[in-house]
């Protein structure tokens, strides 16, 4: 085998022009999955931040029941004891923000015109690390000292064409089924990016959200969580668990990843785009591999009838092409990698703004990040590629006749 | 018995396009060990056919060939295959040395072919470079080396499994007349000193001169 190795490594580098090129055309396909590899990476990274800083946090806390059934009946699964739970949260490791939410909806209205809204009752103060991304572009936050304020989704604000100091009226149902109106003034107008949410979404403070609703002070419908990173979602979610336990307490806990939909939604839709890539370049890489060693074989026919005159069996000339495919695969792997990483690094450099995605209303500089399980694909898939396609020249060098193959000039 | 190869009753017929083509008709003869012969004969007379055919590079349509007694019409590929690395050496008309190994890797390839012969493998190929007098061109490459070279870089390639029969084809068709006599002075020299049993082709008057028996092939009989 190390004779056949030696000779599949000098034999690479015999033809060094066809190697050159066919080793550029496994460098771009290895460098074209690392970057766009790298992208889909970013955009994850980009999605999974944005929903968990803008809406679901990293960690909620429900009424047991509220998950399955708290969409018909909101007010039958509220937490009774907010604030006693808060204190407890918030002196687990990794906490940052620990703050409350109650959801409601209904029909908000300038006098003129009427429309239905989402809301969400929240403490101004834990909201505002939940925020990052939905920005305020007019007016002011939510404040505690202000609690008439309500905050609306810039597409909302638009529909109505109200702007700060404004007077709204919300119209709800009470938890007992009754209508009840709260009046509001617009305190601010935001923009999260997410045109669905920047449409229909409003905000009050909680204790004006619980008194329309007719509840009590504790009462809330979750509790959201956001930790120092995203990565200490599990361990957190463990200690809770415990703390559940140890309290005897009737609670449900939901991570960011079984709230944040779009974000999986994302992960398939790009991950399948990235498969067909992958695809394309796999084909790519077993025809540059074929036709080279295809080449390879007819120029050294003498060559292999000559082997196997001195005694070479068959099997060992496939081992020979093979082998040297299979250098071919880790030279084109180490190339892609190279200019795959040096790609990825200049074009988030350079920066690039790309428009505003689908559902989205902002656009976004490209990122490119350096994934190492992204590095092992690509390399894993030129070396595999390359030798899987000179298995077939490789056979077929070793079925010749060999009086032809040294007759052969 | 002493003989290293006994050709019998051989024939060998190709077919082109529709036609059969005899390239040997019915030869028969035998070489002993430590001969040196040599198979003269016009272009297509079938020297080549018959190398070929004892050297278990093709299998003849009928007859029998033995190597060392040896029957070979029937052995697989693969055990042809075999039987080449441990009893056969060749010697080709274009040298055949493998470009990208030097003139020592291309010595030891046989021996690295057939693991058995892994034991005092650098002794062997130094003291096969040193028969052919080319010691201090062992890590040349054969695009670096004369022909005259080249063709002893194949010899020693030939030689260095101690092989019970070297075949040449034509060893010195490529040369100018000056080196090859050297190179078949060197093959007489190997044949007296070692008892190397060689069989070649050649249609150099000079080169058959030297040969202890000559067998005349025309239009694929012996004469």
């Amino acid at each position: 085998m190390a004779l056949y190795a030696k000779l599949a490594v000098r034999n690479v580098f015999r033809n060094r022009r066809r190697t050159l090129i066919t080793l550029a055309a496994m460098g771009f396909g290895a460098a074209a999955i690392i970057v766009f590899g790298g992208f889909v990476h970013s955009i994850y990274f980009g999605v999974r931040e944005s929903t968990i800083r803008s809406q679901v946090g990293h960690i909620q806390i429900y009424r047991k029941g509220y998950s399955e059934k708290g969409n018909l009946a909101p007010y039958d699964y509220l937490i009774a004891d907010y604030p006693a739970l808060r204190e407890a949260l918030q002196r687990l490791p990794h906490v940052r923000t620990v703050t409350a939410r109650l959801g409601f909806s209904g029909l908000v209205s300038t006098g003129d015109t009427t429309t239905a809204f989402v809301g969400a009752g929240v403490v101004p103060e834990g909201e505002m690390n939940l925020s990052a991304l939905a920005v305020i572009v007019d007016g002011n936050e939510l404040a505690s000292r202000d609690p008439r304020g309500v905050t609306l989704g810039v597409g909302l604000a638009r529909a109505f064409g109200v702007k700060p100091g404004d007077d709204l009226t919300l119209l709800t149902t009470t938890k007992a089924g009754a209508i009840n109106a709260l009046a509001v003034k617009v305190r601010g107008v935001w923009e999260s990016g997410e045109k669905a949410y920047d449409d229909r979404f409003l905000r009050v403070g909680l204790p004006e959200a619980q008194r329309v609703l007719d509840l009590e002070s504790g009462e809330v419908q979750s509790i959201v969580l956001l930790l120092d990173a995203t990565d200490n979602t599990a361990a957190v979610r463990a200690r809770i668990e415990q703390l559940i336990r140890e309290r005897g307490l009737d609670l449900e806990i939901r991570t960011w990843d079984d709230l944040a939909l779009r974000y999986h939604q994302v992960r398939e839709l790009f991950g399948r785009i990235f498969a067909v890539l992958t695809l394309i370049v796999s084909v790519m890489v077993v025809f540059g591999i074929t036709n080279t060693m295809t080449m390879a074989i007819f120029e050294r026919t003498r060559e292999i009838g000559t082997v196997m005159a001195l005694g070479t069996r068959r099997r060992g000339v496939v081992a020979m092409f093979v082998l040297e495919g299979f250098v071919l695969g880790v030279l084109g792997a180490l190339a892609g990698l190279a200019l795959g990483v040096v790609l990825a690094k200049a074009i988030s450099a350079i920066g690039i703004q790309l428009p505003p995605p689908p559902g989205s209303t902002r656009g976004f500089t490209v990122q490119i990040f350096v994934v190492p399980a992204v590095l092992a694909q690509a390399a894993q898939l030129s070396i595999i590629a390359a030798t899987l396609a000179s298995l077939y020249p490789a056979w077929r060098a070793a079925r010749v006749n060999v009086v032809e193959a040294l007759r052969h000039v | 018995m002493d003989d290293r190869v006994a050709v019998e009753h051989v024939s060998k017929t190709y077919r082109l396009g529709n036609v059969g083509v005899t390239a040997l008709d019915d030869v028969s003869f035998s070489v002993a060990t430590g001969e040196f012969v040599a198979i003269a004969g016009p272009s297509g007379s079938g020297k080549t056919t018959l190398l070929n055919l004892i050297g278990c590079l093709d299998t003849p349509t009928s007859g029998e060939i033995r190597i060392d007694g040896e029957a070979v019409s029937a052995l697989s590929a693969g055990a042809r295959a075999d039987l080449r690395a441990r009893k056969l050496g060749f010697v080709f008309q274009t040298f055949n040395l493998i470009p990208v190994l030097t003139a020592w890797e291309n010595v030891e390839y046989p021996l690295l072919i057939h693991p058995r012969e892994g034991r005092d493998r650098r002794a062997r190929v130094a003291a096969a470079l040193e028969q052919v007098g080319l010691r201090d061109r062992a890590r040349h490459r054969p695009p670096e080396l004369s022909g005259g070279q080249q063709q002893r870089v194949a010899i020693a390639r030939a030689l260095v499994g101690e092989p019970a029969l070297v075949l040449a084809d034509e060893p010195t068709a490529n040369l100018d007349s000056a080196t090859g006599r050297d190179i078949v002075e060197l093959m007489r020299s190997l044949n007296r000193e070692r008892r190397v049993t060689f069989v070649f082709s050649t249609h150099d008057p000079r080169i058959m001169s030297v040969a202890d028996r000559l067998l005349e092939i025309s239009d694929g009989r012996l004469r």
